[in-house]
């Protein structure tokens, strides 16, 4: 859709009334054109106005499918749909309060079910501040990737004894945990996480 | 020779010839279809019907833009005028309908 056809289209929708008398006009206007030659041609008015009607072919037509080139005759159908639609529940209250109330009852069980889904797949281990969280990590020996874990005593007793974090989290090795934050996102493995802490 | 109804002649004609004719001047949809009938020497007549539909499709398009002017008569017209992206329309148009019928012309000539 260029600009030229988005302004047109705007325009239409905005001042319909404006743009069908413009279309009228228009046409009418090719009408008067074709009776005055042929009325310069020696017709009489009336004989002239019958056979440029009829040359043009019927008005209507031709104004609709104009219409129709403009494109927003969606909007005008989909009014109409619409309204169609409107009459044929108020003549069937029954029908449409049952459609109206599954409906509802759906949208409401929906809801409830991804409340509870956000609450508990979504919202897991968010923490406000990731960046000041730290991994505390035991390896094998100095340079090894391979990690010893820590027993429950020692967690217990880091947790007891530091006064550099203001608290410790101990994770279960190999679960990949999604860790959210106010200002930045990062994605870590938990078992890298085996004592995190935030200060 | 009978006179040929536009459209019927071959698809993107009318597109063509509508741009052809506001070339130099602007023009409303009545003066348009006259104009190509002159030049035509009566033998493209424009279907009234479609001319208009072209026309608004046309400006749609943003090939021809319109302006609402007092006409010969006294009463106001819209009057079409072809824009820049219109004017390069026409010559790719004008450059497919040669092409095109220089093509027809030789299969009539030799096949």
């Amino acid at each position: 859709m260029t600009f030229r056809d988005f302004r047109l289209r705007l325009r239409a929708v905005l001042s319909p009334r404006k743009v069908e008398r413009e279309l009228d006009d228009e046409l009418a206007f090719h009408i008067e054109c074709e009776t005055r030659k042929l009325m310069a041609g020696g017709l009489s008015d009336t004989e002239a106005r019958w056979r440029a009607r009829v040359r043009f072919g019927p008005v209507p037509l031709a104004a609709d499918r104009c219409r129709d080139e403009r494109g927003i005759s969606f909007f005008e159908t989909l009014a109409r749909d619409v309204s169609f639609a409107l009459r044929t529940l108020r003549r069937t209250p029954l029908v449409a309060l049952t459609v109206v109330a599954t409906i509802a009852l759906g949208l409401g069980v929906v809801t409830v079910a991804f409340t509870f889904f956000n609450a508990f797949f979504f919202q897991v281990d968010a923490v406000r501040n990731p960046d000041e969280l730290f991994a505390v990590e035991r390896l094998e020996r100095p340079g090894s990737r391979s990690e010893v874990p820590f027993s429950r005593s020692e967690y217990e007793a880091i947790r007891r004894d530091t006064d550099v974090f203001t608290d410790v989290a101990a994770a279960r090795p190999s679960f990949p945990t999604r860790i959210d934050g106010r200002a930045a996102v990062r994605e870590t493995s938990a078992h890298r996480m085996e004592t995190a802490v935030s200060i | 020779m009978p006179r040929q109804t536009i459209p019927d002649l071959l698809p993107g004609t009318l597109d063509l010839l509508i741009l052809r004719t506001l070339q130099t001047d602007p023009m409303h949809g009545w003066a348009i279809s006259e104009r190509i009938q002159q030049i035509s020497q009566d033998v493209l007549q424009i279907n009234q019907g479609s001319l208009y539909p072209a026309l608004h499709r046309l400006e749609h398009q943003g090939w021809i833009e319109a302006e609402w002017r007092t006409s010969e008569l006294g009463r106001r017209a819209k009057y079409y005028r072809l824009t820049v992206t219109g004017r390069r329309q026409l010559a790719v148009e004008a450059g497919e309908w040669e092409r095109m019928s220089a093509a027809i012309n030789r299969v009539i000539k030799f096949a």
